[in-house]
């Protein structure tokens, strides 16, 4: 990146009537764009490259702010202030905000640029967050990864029903599950979750697939030895009959993404379909419960 | 899982060609999200609508993932297409370069409505015969 071009950053503020005005004399004036906020006043932010065109570019702006005073009166109070800022490396800016995480026991979740040898006891998930998916450290996502610290035992089958960026299956293959089956609905997070499992090298044994749960089984899904879903409550509940039948007999799974009101539905949804409570783990505002059929 | 908005960043950036510089550089890099991410997404979901600007609304949440949603091109570019023309007047205050009607504007105030921060539809009619008029187009009743 060229790391050396300055710009000038034009904030204005505009009577709220005259914001479209002004900010199509910002893109005429070459700015490549304009950030607004307009919540209580009109606020722009736009920025020109401090170059040799500047000087004649911010006059020509500040004129033709000028005449809009004719067409919108409030516009006679209208504001410019006018600053320097070094081009930074914004593209990669982002980054210092994401850190290894200790999440369990033993499992990390690291961002995959940052150089980290797993320790003797560490289990550590290299992941890149994008759009979709933040830091994979969300409470309801951290009790599922210490759930499945305490269940994933041996070669099990593990099903994760939403999967997003894939930490949760990645996690459960990287603790020794046999195989994983992995379910989005987001095709974003269908391409997202199986380029992650690759960066953990784990794609052999993660299969991610867009589908929903019920699509799943009438595909005949084998029996799963462990299930996890970190959705909502009211998800939770639509899925619960599709859950029991894709359960080994005596399988667990792991409910997660609970918070509020939405934790009563689900109990009684639970109580209703035959499903027995094991566990309840809470992390700050959010629950997670570990059940099983009979 | 429900996440916990952080903030709600607005932009006009031209379709099909964000980068990372500013405006949206300094606007999401300080929210600390995937800029290339975000910047990849947009030009991909613009791409045929090269040459306009898209204003768009991006959610960031707590955890610094985010989404994105295009809103209807910005009043301005609206007008030129009511108009038929290409740019607006350098000089609207004595040069006059096309006509919209009353109705065009109306139809464009209701359009932008949802978007726009105005409190009913005739204060949006307002802004947009305002900004018709800051550039150079004459509002008549007919066409």
């Amino acid at each position: 990146m060229d790391s050396g071009t300055q710009y000038c950053e034009i904030a204005l503020v505009v009577p709220p009537d005259a914001l479209e005005a002004v900010t199509h004399l910002l893109h005429d004036s070459g700015t490549g764009g304009v950030i607004i906020d307009d919540d209580a006043r009109a606020e722009l932010r736009a920025y020109l490259p401090r170059d040799e065109h500047l000087a004649t570019r911010l006059l020509a702006l500040r004129r033709s702010l000028t005449d809009l005073v004719a067409f919108f009166p409030g516009m006679s109070e209208w504001r410019q202030q006018e600053r320097f800022v070094q081009e930074e490396d914004w593209a990669n800016a982002w980054r210092d905000h994401f850190h290894a995480v200790r999440v369990g026991r033993r499992l990390v979740v690291a961002p995959t640029w940052e150089p980290r040898a797993a320790q003797a006891d560490e289990v550590v998930v290299r992941l890149d967050p994008g759009m979709a998916f933040g830091t994979g450290t969300h409470a309801s996502t951290v009790l599922c990864l210490r759930a499945l610290e305490e269940l994933v035992a041996g070669p099990a089958h593990v099903l994760d029903v939403g999967t997003g960026s894939g930490i949760l299956a990645i996690a459960a293959a990287l603790l020794g599950a046999g195989e994983v089956t992995a379910l989005d609905i987001d095709p974003l997070a269908v391409r997202v979750a199986r380029q992650n499992a690759q960066v953990n090298k784990v794609s052999d044994r993660v299969h991610v697939h867009y589908a929903e749960l019920r699509d799943r089984l009438r595909d005949s899904l084998p029996r799963v030895d462990l299930a996890v879903a970190n959705l909502t409550a009211d998800l939770l509940v639509g899925i619960l009959p599709d859950l029991a039948q894709a359960l080994a007999p005596g399988a667990r799974a792991v409910l997660s993404g609970i918070i509020g009101p939405g934790a009563a539905d689900l109990e009684a949804a639970l109580a209703a379909g035959g499903w027995r409570v094991l566990q309840e783990s809470r992390l700050e505002d959010w629950l997670a419960l570990w059940v099983s059929r009979g | 899982m429900a996440k916990k908005v952080q903030a709600l960043i607005k932009l006009q950036i031209p379709a099909g060609k964000a980068t990372p510089a500013p405006p949206v550089g300094t606007a999401l890099g300080p929210q600390g999200v995937n800029i290339m991410a975000f910047t990849k997404e947009f030009n991909e979901r613009t791409k045929d609508q090269a040459g306009l600007i898209i204003p768009v609304v991006v959610t960031v949440y707590a955890d610094r993932s985010f989404t994105f949603v295009l809103k209807t091109p910005p009043a301005a570019v609206l007008l030129k297409q009511a108009a038929g023309l290409e740019s607006g007047s350098a000089t609207p205050n004595t040069r006059k370069v096309g006509k919209v009607t009353r109705e065009q504007v109306r139809g464009i105030a209701q359009q932008k409505l949802p978007d726009l921060n105005a409190v009913d539809l005739g204060a949006a009619e307002r802004m947009i015969e305002g900004t018709a008029r800051s550039m150079g187009l004459e509002i008549v009743e007919n066409a």
